[in-house]
């Protein structure tokens, strides 16, 4: 029971995106890339699952971003910038 | 150990050893023992190709390596000159320590089949296809160096680093 | 160590592994271990021109720091347990204090729950 009462108290970033959870969030990512779908799981390293997600992929010389779509797929933390709710 | 199997144990028994035993099963230790004295393949982050036996490793895929290859890989696309086929060099590197932060992947080589994908290539000297390699990795930096900068205006960040050319 | 947990759930089921150089790599997950390195069994790759040498090599380990995506077959994915995990995130901490067992009694019992 000790371990749970500091939980509750100390707010960190990451408890914001547990609010997330089941909805749709926009991944930014390092290599210009936006990944868009419902979060299903996030750990600390910002290591997460999304599911039926878009893949945006902007390149050098194209305004619009190339859509790819994926039904589940694992981003590894080290590539993600920002996490933002996206209003459906 | 299969991942049905550690379930059972830890139904039955919670001693040390079981938990000891039913960890080791997903370490790094575990994924590389079954590659210990065969012929692997190894891509390390600069892009280098390694062919040898491993000889030993540890927790952080430090790796040894003997009686070690490097062979570069040229395709015909990369060379410009569309008379060019894909090409091929390689040379004799023997002992090779690599630190673990330097490996992108390594795998089993199937000796009966190895050679294979060699026969559509043509065979060049080690030196040619190192040079040629250099020029295309310098054409790259060069590029890559030019996309962060215009990805950047846009507020988008380009992953890319010199040392990770793979 | 959550996805650690998760990524154990999907041994011997086939995932689709996109490093940051872009290549992708499709084979049955064999094991994966505590920084997410992976190793696949019957690998094919998407762009073998680059690397030809990998149709003689059948099994694969991979690095987890040169991944950006796994692809996974969204029927192998428990997605009420995983998002309940997450809710429960600090209990995946490492436990700095109190009985070092019992991290990984709970890893066991979600492990359990997931049959």
């Amino acid at each position: 029971m000790a371990d749970v009462q500091p939980q509750q108290k100390q707010e960190e970033p990451l408890d914001l995106i547990r609010y997330q959870l089941d909805e749709t969030v926009l991944v930014k990512l390092r290599g210009a890339r936006e990944m868009k779908g419902k979060l299903q799981g996030y750990d600390s390293h910002c290591n997460m699952v999304l599911s039926d997600a878009t893949e945006y992929i902007y390149a050098e010389n194209q305004d619009k971003p190339q859509g790819k779509s994926t039904d589940m797929v694992f981003i590894r933390g080290d590539s993600v910038i920002l996490i933002s709710p996206v209003a459906e | 150990m299969s991942a049905p199997n550690s379930r059972s144990i830890s139904d039955g028994s919670s001693n040390a050893e079981d938990l000891y035993l039913e960890a080791y099963a997903f370490t790094t230790a575990a994924a590389l023992v079954g590659s210990v004295d065969r012929k692997i393949f190894l891509l390390l982050r600069d892009g280098r190709n390694l062919f040898g036996v491993l000889r030993t490793f540890d927790q952080f895929a430090n790796l040894v390596l003997q009686d070690t290859t490097e062979r570069i890989y040229l395709d015909a696309e990369g060379s410009k000159s569309l008379e060019k086929p894909a090409r091929f060099g390689e040379t004799y590197r023997g002992v090779f320590m690599v630190r673990g932060e330097n490996v992108v992947m390594m795998g089993a080589v199937d000796i009966d089949h190895e050679d294979e994908h060699l026969e559509v290539l043509q065979n060049i000297p080690f030196e040619a296809a190192e040079a040629e390699l250099k020029a295309i990795q310098r054409e790259r930096v060069q590029a890559e160096k030019q996309k962060t900068k215009s990805l950047l205006s846009r507020g988008l960040i380009n992953d890319f680093t010199k040392s990770d050319l793979y | 160590m959550l996805f650690f947990s998760f990524f154990k759930t999907l041994v011997d089921q086939e995932v689709t592994v996109e490093l940051k150089n872009d290549m992708e790599i499709k084979g049955v997950l064999k094991s994966v271990d505590q920084y997410l390195n992976l190793k696949l069994d019957n690998i094919s790759c998407t762009n073998d021109v680059k690397y030809p040498h990998l149709n003689s090599v059948k099994n694969l380990f991979i690095r987890g720091s040169t991944v950006r995506y796994i692809h996974l077959n969204p029927n192998s994915v428990d997605c009420t347990l995983l998002q309940d995990a997450s809710r429960r995130g600090p209990w995946f901490k490492p436990p700095s204090k109190g009985c070092p067992l019992a991290h990984t009694k709970l890893q066991c019992i979600i492990d359990r729950l997931n049959i």
